[in-house]
Parts: structure tokens; C-alpha cells; sequence
């Protein structure tokens, strides 16, 4: 398979994907497998691994083999058998405080490589769990000697979580939860002891495809929203045939499969994910079981948007992709089906249906397991996503009541902030980079990598803008980046984009203000603007057009406009800064 | 329609040279570490793990540390119940 992948013309296989692994064991037998896997993304794999058993010189100094290339992502992967094999298997003649102490020299030694990592390297570091000991089988709960391992264990793995949580650029591949789902089988001691290998053959590619959805989100960014049939997906049943006492939901088969599949939507919901409700039903009919069932984890509150008639489903679709102001790109489709999912796919192929087995229990299987919504973190800005686009609900009807745009900009009581892109932000930062489709002047797809080697010269200016109204704070909502050229004076926007959730209301106008005020500030005289016809940004010429912007150059879809500094741009006025 | 019996030697063959990333014809039965560059400790966990699934059989981890040779692998294999075409003797003078 390897080599016919190897043989696909270079158009298909996407970028090139300089990966870096730094181990504590052997993992030269699985590159094919991994390679394999990494092709799925789709890219052209590049994977280099660290010396065995030297993690410090693999990640610490900027000439090592790992570093030079100037990886997309460094991963480690490690184990308690290399990093303290005293701790692994002598325990039983360690004390506990011993235990206690070889955890926290381990720990200690996470934050340093994390620490040292971050000063010498800028791109994504995935750091594994350390997974439980190979061949160990489970012990008595009498055995004290195997709990305290257990728990130092534990402690470790809490303390890479922590070093995720706290740093931007750090990430977890969850090694351990790899065993754990997959079982001792996927295990080999004997190849363990030979040669350090512990991943038996039969579960190598199943260990290569863990790393790579752990990765894939560097590339592929993920739906937004995914929007569900109602009758056989949400509940047994269809509710117009047998009323709302009859379909199946509860405790018992079938019913406690509905009820799952309910909690799935929901787990997905509090990831980030908006819902949407897609259904041919009568809509009063469904209002009223929502009503009744209050003992239904899913609730009305919880869909961003519904359409509920008899209207095709692709049609529906498209209004509630207006309704969200999000491309149908965004949009993941689940219906039990079949001719609703070939339909969506033969109209609307943006779109993409989730491969869902008609019963329960494929549907279940197919939310757990799938990787479309995969996001690298689950951020502050995801968890209130969802809330984010109800007000955003409010702030539609809001326009529509007012009498004229200028009445319902002042109404809204807008306030903006601007603050430099910095390491603390740049999980939001990276996230709008790989999301924004519409107002977006280049959509470059810049990586947290990359991002922070043009923080690193302090000639750039590199813009967050925060904004906030009466409906609540909608966090970062947009990005300008200006960088410096060669050329004395002269800057280049590199990127300028905003999230279609604030777009139209000025927030745009107060960032390129601050952009071209903080370039003036930074001795800039010339300020070269590029616009990338991505086949979806065209607003954002539009815009360019209100600033009065020369054009300088055009060819196929790349045009340059030029501006000096200081610029004739003023804040708007029903805009108050933080 | 007659069914023709594996020929075990040649799977065995094959198998090694898929490990070690050779050409099958290169390999004997005294191919070993010191005449087959490939065979290093990397090839060996391939070879290993070609012969398990190819004849579906376990090596005990102390078999493997026997892995020196290809007639080596063969005796093992041949422990193990696998059965390959006894070899004519060569005639005298």
C-alpha cells in the first residue's frame, strides 16, 4: 500500500509533513505503518526519530537531528520502564516516600524538557502518556507495591495534562487511553524484552492512526456543526406514526441506545460543537415531546438552529448555513437514512455526512469514533461557542427591530480591545487562522510554528482584537499581521481576518486602524496589502475598497494594494476601546 | 482439481527476504549476520514478526535469540511442526 501511496503524483498527497519523534523505544519496525497513516491527512510524511534513550539532546539543542529540519510537530513518546526502570520494576524494595520521590523527579523532568523545548523550538510538541507497565497484569487491591506504582503513575500522566493545559504550544497524545481502548493484546513483552518493542505487530497500525487523529488537526481543520435527523437518531422510532408516548427512549433496549447516542450529541455540544436539527416532522409535534421529555439529555435550548418541516433537507440546510453564517464546509450531516444522506451528498457535497450504519447502534459508534470534529484543545472559545451564537440570534433580531444600521450599531453598545499576539493567545490565535473562511484577505493557514517565529522579530505587528456588547464578550474575533520587508520602511499585511460572528458591525474597521497605527509606531512608512481570491473572501475586498486603498498590482487572483502611513483611517465611533 | 501442498521453503525464503528487505535469491541456508548486511537486530524483529503471521506460529523469546541463521530458523521451524521436502542426498564420489 506504502508504495503505492509513494507512487501518487505529488498534487494529491497535499504539503509536506515534517514530523519528529523523540522515544524512549523502538519504534524503526512501525514507520511504515505510520507513514501509511500520515497519508491520510493528506500529505507528502517526512518522519525523523531521536536517538533511544536521549530525550534532552533530541529536543533541547537547536543542531539536533529532530530540530534541524524545522519540524510541523515534535512528539514524545515515552514509558516509567526508560525513564526510572528502578521505579518499573524494583518498586517493591522502594519505600513509599522512595515512590514518591522517583514521581516527582519524573515530573521535574517533564517541565524542564517542556521548558527548555519551548525556548529552542517553536513548533507544536505533543507529549504522550505514559502508559502502563507491559505484561503487568493487574494485582490484588491488597498489593500496595502495585497500587503505589499505579498512583505515581497516575501523578505523572496528571502532570503532562497540566503541562497541555498551561501552554499553548504543548499537546497530548493520549498513549495510555490508546492501551487502555485497545486492550493488553495490543501489548507484545516478548518483543519488549528483545528489543524494546512494545507495540505488538497486529495493533501497529491502529498505534500509527491514534498518533496521526492526534495530529490531523494541525492540517484539517475541524466542522463546526453538526446537524441531526430526529425520528431513529434521537429517539426509536417515528414520532408522527407513533406519538410521543410511543417512541423508544430509556433505560431499556432500544431505548438506552437513543438515550446514548443523545448524550454523544450533547459530549460533542460541549466540546464546541453547534447543534442543528434537520427533520421532516411536524414542528409543534417535536416542540411539545422536547417539552414533555424534560428527562431527555438533548434539549431545544441546545440547537443553535432547527428546521423542522417537510422541506428538503439540503434546503434546509443552506438556510440554516445563512441562518449560522457558516459555510456548509462547517457542516456535518447525520441521518439514519440512507436516500437523506445520498441526497445531501449529491446536492450539497460540501457537506459532510457522517458514515453511519442505519441502526443505533452504527450511529453511536460513528459519533464516538469519528474524527471530523477533532480539534487540537478544547478551548475557553469552544465551550462558549455555542452560547456565542444564541446571542448572535439576539443580535439578528435586534437588527431587525431597529429602524436604521447606525440606530442598532449605537444599540449595541460595542467596545473592542486590541492586544499583540502573544504565546498566551495563540491556541485562539492559530484556531481563527485555520477557521476563517469569509473575511479572511490571504487565508493562509499559518501554524502555531509559525506564528511564533514572526512574533519572534519585534519588527512585525502581529494584532488580536477582542469585542465584547451588550449581549456578552465574543473573545478574540479577529487578526492583522503585519510584517516587515526587507525593504526599509515598508511592512506587507501577511494576514487580516475576522470571524463572520462579528463581521458587518465595524470591528474590522477599529482593527485595520490599530494594524496601520501600530505599524506607524513601529517606524513604518509603506504598507503593501494582499488580497488571495480564495473563491470565498471576496467581502473582503469590499472592504479594502472602503479604505480607499491603492491597487498596485493584479494577476490571476492575487491582487496588491499599497497605502502609506500615517493612514487616513478613523476608529468608528460607536466603538469604545478597552 | 489436485491441490498442490505449500512449498514451506520457499515461504520461508521469502519471508526472511520481505524482513530484511532482500531479494529472496540472495539468501541461503548459511545466511547469517556475518554474510547479509540487513540482518541486524531491526531485521530480525521484521523477520520475526513475517514468520508469525506467514506460518502462524509464536517464537518463545528464547528461539529468537536463536535467530542466527537461516537454517537455524528453519530447525525452529521445524519443531514447530512445520514440515519442509526432505533434501536428497548428494551422491558419493
Amino acid at each position: 500500500m506504502l508504495a503505492q501511496l509513494r507512487r501518487l503524483p505529488e498534487s494529491c498527497k497535499g504539503r509536506e509533513f515534517r514530523l519528529s519523534i523523540a522515544r524512549t523505544f523502538t519504534l524503526e519496525t512501525q514507520l511504515e505503518s505510520l507513514e501509511v497513516a500520515l497519508h491520510t491527512l493528506p500529505c507528502r510524511p517526512v518522519i525523523r526519530l531521536g536517538p533511544l534513550d536521549n530525550l534532552e539532546q533530541a529536543l533541547l539543542e537547536g543542531n539536533s537531528e529532530l530540530l534541524i529540519p524545522r519540524p510541523d510537530a515534535v512528539l514524545v513518546l515515552w514509558r516509567l520502564e526508560e525513564l526510572d526502570p528502578n521505579l518499573a520494576f524494583a518498586s517493591g524494595s522502594m519505600t513509599i516516600a522512595q515512590r514518591r520521590i522517583a514521581g516527582e523527579k519524573i515530573i521535574q523532568r517533564f517541565r524542564l524538557l517542556v521548558r527548555g523545548f519551548m525556548r529552542t523550538c517553536h513548533a507544536p510538541l505533543f507529549l504522550s502518556t505514559l502508559p502502563p507497565l507491559v505484561g503487568r497484569k493487574s494485582q490484588s487491591s491488597l498489593d500496595a507495591e502495585s497500587e503505589s506504582l499505579t498512583s505515581v503513575r497516575a501523578r505523572c500522566n496528571e502532570a503532562i495534562r497540566d503541562l497541555c493545559r498551561q501552554n499553548s504550544q504543548i499537546h497530548l497524545f493520549d498513549f495510555a487511553g490508546w492501551i487502555e481502548q485497545e486492550g493488553q493484546q495490543a501489548l507484545d513483552i516478548k518483543m519488549d524484552f528483545y528489543a524494546r518493542q512494545p507495540i505488538a505487530p497486529p495493533a501497529w497500525m491502529s498505534f500509527a492512526g491514534a498518533m496521526v487523529r492526534t495530529l490531523r488537526p494541525l492540517r484539517v481543520p475541524p466542522a463546526k456543526v453538526l446537524a441531526v435527523d430526529l425520528d431513529n437518531v434521537l429517539w426509536g422510532g417515528v414520532l408522527g406514526e407513533v406519538g410521543e408516548r410511543g417512541i423508544l427512549l430509556g433505560a431499556d433496549f432500544p431505548g438506552n441506545l437513543y438515550l446514548r447516542i443523545q448524550q454523544s450529541i450533547l459530549d460533542l455540544r460541549s466540546r464546541g460543537v453547534l447543534l442543528a436539527m434537520v427533520s421532516k416532522n411536524n414542528e409543534g409535534d417535536v416542540c411539545n415531546l422536547f417539552r414533555k421529555r424534560t428527562d431527555m439529555p438533548l434539549q431545544l435550548r441546545h440547537f443553535s438552529s432547527r428546521r423542522v418541516n417537510w422541506a428538503d433537507k439540503h434546503a434546509n440546510l443552506v438556510e440554516i448555513s445563512r441562518e449560522l453564517g457558516l459555510g456548509l464546509e462547517s457542516f456535518v450531516f447525520l441521518d439514519d437514512q440512507a436516500f437523506e444522506k445520498r441526497q445531501m451528498q449529491h446536492y450539497l457535497p460540501q457537506v459532510r455526512v457522517l458514515p453511519a450504519q442505519e441502526d443505533p447502534l452504527g450511529i453511536l459508534d460513528a459519533l464516538r469514533s469519528t474524527t471530523l470534529f477533532d480539534g487540537l484543545k478544547v478551548g475557553k472559545e469552544d465551550r462558549r461557542r455555542a452560547r456565542e451564537y444564541e446571542r448572535s440570534a439576539k443580535r439578528t433580531k435586534l437588527q431587525a427591530k431597529s429602524h436604521s444600521t447606525k440606530e442598532f450599531l449605537r444599540s449595541l453598545r460595542l467596545a473592542t480591545r486590541v492586544r499583540p499576539v502573544t504565546h498566551e493567545n495563540m491556541g485562539r490565535v492559530v484556531q481563527l487562522l485555520l477557521k476563517t473562511n469569509q473575511f479572511n484577505a490571504t487565508t493562509r493557514r499559518h501554524d502555531e510554528a509559525s506564528v511564533r517565529t514572526m512574533i519572534a522579530d519585534k519588527r512585525n505587528s502581529l494584532l488580536a482584537i477582542e469585542a465584547k456588547d451588550r449581549f456578552g464578550d465574543q473573545g478574540i474575533v479577529g487578526l492583522g499581521f503585519a510584517l516587515a520587508t526587507p525593504e526599509s520602511g515598508e511592512y506587507r499585511i501577511d494576514s487580516f481576518l475576522l470571524s463572520c460572528r462579528a463581521l458587518g458591525r465595524g470591528v474590522e474597521q477599529m482593527l485595520w486602524h490599530e494594524l496601520m497605527k501600530d505599524v506607524h509606531k513601529k517606524r513604518g512608512k509603506q504598507v503593501k496589502v494582499e488580497y488571495l481570491n480564495s473563491g470565498r473572501n471576496a467581502v473582503v475586498l469590499g472592504f479594502f475598497e472602503t479604505l480607499g486603498l491603492k491597487k498596485v498590482f493584479q494577476t490571476g487572483d492575487r491582487r496588491v494594494y499599497e497605502t502609506s502611513l500615517p493612514a487616513r483611517s478613523r476608529p468608528p465611533a460607536h466603538i469604545r476601546k478597552i | 482439481m489436485i491441490k498442490r501442498k505449500p512449498d514451506n521453503e520457499k515461504r520461508l525464503v521469502e519471508a526472511i527476504a520481505h524482513g530484511l528487505g532482500v531479494r529472496p535469491g540472495v539468501l541461503n541456508e548459511k545466511s547469517s549476520q556475518e554474510n547479509v548486511k540487513e540482518w541486524d537486530s531491526l531485521g530480525i524483529i521484521r523477520v520475526v514478526t513475517e514468520l508469525e503471521t506467514e506460518f502462524r506460529v509464536q517464537f518463545t523469546i528464547l528461539e529468537i535469540a536463536e535467530f542466527l541463521n537461516v537454517g537455524l530458523i528453519k530447525t525452529i521451524l521445524l519443531d514447530k511442526g512445520i514440515k519442509f521436502p526432505k533434501r536428497k542426498p548428494q551422491k558419493q564420489g
